[in-house]
């Protein structure tokens, strides 16, 4: 029973789950943004019914403003898509830069609701691994929000990629090390699992302020 | 008499797309864009009403909610969210929200819940001045 319950696909689920809320939110606060200038828009027109000239300036303000939401909403759900195909196939060729990317910015509200900066280094070529792409960005996740919980707001956590012998490494780099002594970084269940399951392995230099994740070249 | 608002919101397009509607309506309107500015502007003066985005960075609304009736307990308190589930409206309202409106949310209905808010809040006012008269009656015998 707890077996099943703590299998990758249980985890890869509530993960799932969390990115999908957590953009239904973003969503909706663009919703309302547009909802708030079509407002205006309409108070525009019932002022010009009661003989307030419209502003040309104004409605031109009132369009770019609708256009810069409808350009994010659209931002928000072409990841979404992309992150939705990351389980289509069950093993590929994944550049690790790009699946960092996008963890990064499907998961950015639940990083900004925590006050971190996030800064991602791109390699000086592709870093590529033959795996689950959805499961590495669930463990990319588990990672962050495992780090997360010893970092204070404003503080930065870097995440850079890097070619190993039979493999890559992740490297998450944060700026408090002077806590970690003390505290411990809670990292969710998922992190082990997800470990195990990509055949990963998990290096802890947390004192120094450096944790390396190394992953195979390919997944046995 | 217009209302006194605090609008709080992270979200700077939707403060000031929003602000100014509420200020077409005759309301006096303050933005602050995260909890802290909003505490801060609390120290400063009163307001009728302070409509509130339940998540933003740092602080949540609910943290904030907290702050906010520890310094002024006499607070109106509308919280704003993505998703008003039942659960999350029961926890605001035992930690003192006067209400609880999803986004995109209805400025009509936001206008009404508002006068509602300076209505309760001027009820509140006036039992406090009521009991400090009693209070100076009690001390001085009069």
């Amino acid at each position: 029973m707890s077996e099943k319950k703590h299998s990758p696909d249980s985890t890869g689920i509530q993960f799932f789950g969390r990115v999908s809320a957590s953009i239904s939110h973003e969503i909706k606060n663009v919703l309302a943004i547009m909802n708030e200038n079509a407002g205006l828009l309409e108070d525009f027109v019932m002022m010009a019914g009661k003989g307030v000239p419209l502003s040309n300036e104004r409605l031109d303000g009132l369009a770019m403003a609708l256009h810069k939401q409808i350009q994010r909403a659209d931002g928000i759900v072409i990841k979404m898509n992309q992150f939705a195909h990351s389980a289509d196939r069950p093993m590929e060729n994944v550049d690790l830069y790009d699946a960092i990317c996008l963890v990064t910015d499907i998961c950015s509200r639940m990083v900004d609701l925590k006050g971190v900066n996030v800064n991602t280094i791109q390699p000086a070529s592709p870093v590529m691994v033959n795996t689950h792409r959805f499961y590495v960005q669930n463990m990319l996740w588990s990672y962050i929000e495992g780090i997360m919980t010893v970092l204070n707001p404003e503080d930065t956590l870097q995440i850079e990629t890097d070619k190993i012998k039979n493999g890559a490494e992740v490297i998450f780099s944060f700026e408090a090390p002077r806590k970690v002594g003390t505290l411990e970084i809670e990292y969710p269940e998922s992190a082990p699992l997800l470990i195990s399951y990509l055949d990963a392995e998990h290096i802890d230099e947390s004192a120094s302020g450096t944790i390396r994740i190394r992953l195979p070249e390919k997944i046995c | 008499m217009s209302e006194k608002v605090l609008l709080v919101d992270d979200e700077k397009d939707f403060l000031e797309a929003m602000s100014e509607r509420m200020r077409a309506r005759d309301m006096e309107v303050t933005t602050a864009s995260s909890a802290k500015e909003a505490l801060e502007k609390i120290e400063q003066e009163t307001f009728d009403a302070i409509v509130l985005d339940f998540q933003m960075p740092e602080m949540d609304g609910m943290e904030a909610l907290k702050s906010i009736k520890a310094k002024r307990p006499e607070s109106q308190i509308i919280l704003l969210t993505g998703y008003a589930t039942i659960e999350k409206g029961v926890e605001a309202m035992k930690v003192g929200a006067s209400d609880f409106l999803e986004k995109p949310a209805d400025l009509e209905l936001l206008s009404k819940k508002i006068k509602q808010a300076k209505a309760e809040k001027m009820l509140i006012v006036e039992k406090q001045q009521e009991k400090k008269v009693i209070d100076i009656i009690k001390k001085y015998g009069i």
